[in-house]
């Protein structure tokens, strides 16, 4: 069986978004029932991306990059208005579809319940991922390509 | 589904069968008046009809007896045990409806034995049907008597399960033909009386003579293929081996929607119906392994929270760690599902956990006005607490089968492009990690299997009931005449004297 099902296309920081959150599933912790119960929402945020999908579709693998909720969800309240950018242009890519951009903001909704009322204002308060300014923030899914803020 | 959903095993079906047949013969059916005797004679051809479809669907993967000559049903007891009782005919007589003798059982003990008979055969029929279709048919490709499956591997069932079944089937099959035996006594003595009773018209008298006759006729057809003898090797290859006391055939869950609970008391076999689909479905894709797992996480942290046992909670959040663990890494897949899975597994669960937070439970079982739980919430919680860490293994035990069958692909990446990868999966990096995912689920289940205060009615299921061909023994043993054929061959046909117990043939 050497069919590979379709892969969806994803914008860039909504596959940032799910490399961070790969990796908050590696390192949030599981001590405590209290700890169990946040990380639960954070696998919700990862089904929300997944049950929009067209049927037969899947999303591509990601390498988990290193991150914050708070980096998650600003990368995945910026995807909901982003579009493709042109140095992905000749790829073939599928357009962002409405249900993809609500599937990012009901993520986004996951996520958000994670956030401490002082981490929910900041990164409501500004949306742009600048994901390289403070160093911690994650890189992208895709090492060899240039980042920075879009 | 086993003991979660149904506390009555399909083995202890066919031993209230077997007991009430058993009642039969003891009884006998002399004195029996004749409108008795035609409950009895429905009775008959009801249990005739269960034991053909049960014949017929254990056999189901050895192919059609229809082009096999008399002498291939000879060679092939099993085979010549389904053609036999096609050939056996119904006798045609008419009784009451069920629903009237279930209201009114007859008085005779022998008719009434009959109605018991046809009854748990029926239920016990319908559940053989009804079990999915490789089980128990796959079952004997496994224990070599058929071809095996295309891909070589040996197919889900356990031989063990398909022995148990056609032994039991093929001893209630031996206590029929004995029966058939004292019915074609009892009609011959019927029609003997009703043609010397003056009391009915003549049109009348004819006709129950005929009826007698014609039931008489049906129950003492002999043929090549002699039910008594044929059924009677069955159950001597049957024995040769090692044979189950207790075994259960789970419904066909393939495309079963997900009970959702309404009450505390749904949750067992709510939860029961995750496992089958588990056990008993396709292999699930990654996605639909992270969704169970990640709800089996949520059940566990839910119960957590409602058990008032220290060493339940504990050990049910040993067990969330142990499902976040496997929800970590398929989370993280970087393999692509090749097959169409099932979304069935995650969205029972799902409707179990959406039970646990919905408005009425809360009020019920979270949060009761009355301070402690009603002793019913408090025993469906334990069930519900007992039976998961059998799901976990289930799911393990999906995700291996899926690993084993090539149900997932590894991929190589090439800038954005990914082609399936060239070495198998199971020397690639991903199918090692995957592995060890499955091996750590599995023994954490074992692990808190053990710690739980509360017994797995599934594991800890015993029987209280011996099984069919036990409780037949002594009809089996009965000497009964050859088969008046002059082309038998006297030494397939000479019955076998009892089998002294075999080093090999170790009972569980």
């Amino acid at each position: 069986m050497n069919v590979l099902p379709r892969i969806w296309s994803e914008t860039p920081s909504r596959r940032r978004a799910r490399a961070v959150m790969a990796h908050l599933a590696e390192a949030m912790p599981v001590d405590t029932l209290d700890d169990i119960e946040a990380k639960l929402c954070l696998y919700d945020a990862f089904a929300e991306l997944d049950t929009w999908l067209p049927l037969g579709a899947v999303l591509a693998p990601v390498e988990p990059c290193p991150g914050t909720v708070v980096d998650a969800y600003r990368l995945l309240v910026a995807a909901i208005h982003e579009e493709h950018t042109a140095e992905e242009a000749g790829q073939d890519l599928t357009p962002v579809t409405a249900r993809d951009r609500v599937a990012t903001g009901l993520a986004a909704g996951r996520l958000r319940a994670l956030l401490g009322q002082d981490d929910a204002e900041d990164a409501t308060s500004d949306v742009t991922p600048d994901v390289t300014s403070d160093g911690a923030a994650p890189a992208s899914v895709e090492p060899d390509r240039p980042q920075g803020p879009r | 589904m086993t003991a979660a959903g149904s506390s009555t095993t399909t083995a202890q079906r066919l031993s209230a069968a077997a007991a009430a047949l058993a009642d039969v013969l003891s009884a006998g059916h002399d004195g029996l008046p004749s409108s008795d005797l035609a409950i009895a004679g429905q009775a008959r051809d009801q249990v005739l009809a269960c034991l053909t479809i049960a014949q017929r669907y254990l056999f189901a993967g050895l192919g059609h007896t229809t082009h096999l000559s008399s002498a291939d049903y000879l060679r092939h007891p099993m085979l010549g045990l389904e053609e036999a009782l096609r050939r056996r005919r119904p006798t045609g007589l008419t009784g009451p409806a069920p629903t009237d003798l279930a209201m009114a059982p007859p008085d005779h003990p022998t008719a009434r034995a009959w109605t018991v008979l046809a009854r748990e055969l029926d239920a016990a029929s319908v559940e053989i049907a009804r079990a999915r279709p490789d089980n128990p048919s796959w079952a004997w490709r496994w224990a070599g008597l058929a071809p095996r499956s295309s891909t070589g591997l040996p197919p889900p069932g356990s031989p063990d399960v398909a022995w148990g079944l056609a032994a039991d089937l093929a001893a209630l099959c031996v206590g029929l033909a004995a029966a058939d035996e004292q019915l074609a006594h009892a009609f011959a003595a019927a029609q003997t009386a009703a043609a010397a009773d003056p009391r009915p018209s003549s049109l009348e008298r004819q006709e129950i003579e005929h009826s007698f006759a014609t039931a008489h006729d049906a129950v003492t057809g002999r043929s090549l293929t002699d039910l008594r003898v044929v059924a009677g090797l069955a159950l001597r290859m049957a024995e040769d081996g090692p044979l189950p006391d207790d075994y259960h055939l789970p419904l066909h869950t393939v495309g079963l929607a997900p009970l959702v609970p309404a009450a505390a008391a749904d949750l067992a076999p709510a939860l029961g119906r995750a496992q089958d689909m588990l056990a008993d479905g396709p292999p699930l894709t990654h996605l639909e392994h992270r969704t169970v797992a990640v709800e089996l996480t949520r059940a566990a942290a839910l119960l957590a929270r409602l058990v008032d046992d220290p060493t339940a909670r504990q050990a049910l959040l040993r067990l969330a760690q142990g499902t976040d663990n496997a929800a970590k890494v398929w989370a993280s897949s970087a393999l692509f599902a090749a097959t169409e899975g099932s979304r069935a597994p995650g969205d029972q669960l799902h409707a179990v956990n959406a039970f646990f937070i919905s408005d009425v439970t809360v009020s019920d079982i979270t949060r009761p006005a009355g301070g402690a739980r009603p002793e019913t919430v408090r025993d469906a919680v334990e069930r519900s607490v007992a039976q998961l860490p059998g799901i976990a293994r289930a799911a393990a035990d999906n995700a291996a089968r899926g690993l084993n069958e090539g149900s997932f692909v590894a991929v190589d990446r090439f800038g954005d492009r990914y082609q399936p990868a060239e070495r198998p999966l199971s020397t690639h990096p991903e199918g090692r990690r995957y592995e060890n995912a499955v091996s750590q689920l599995r023994a954490v289940s074992a692990d808190v299997r053990q710690v739980l205060p509360y017994a797995d009615p599934a594991a800890h299921s015993t029987t209280t009931s011996r099984p069919a061909r036990a409780l037949l023994r002594a009809v089996v043993n009965t000497p009964s005449s050859r088969p008046d054929h002059p082309a038998l061959p006297p030494p397939l046909l000479s019955r076998p004297g009892p089998t002294p117990p075999r080093p090999h043939a170790v009972r569980r």
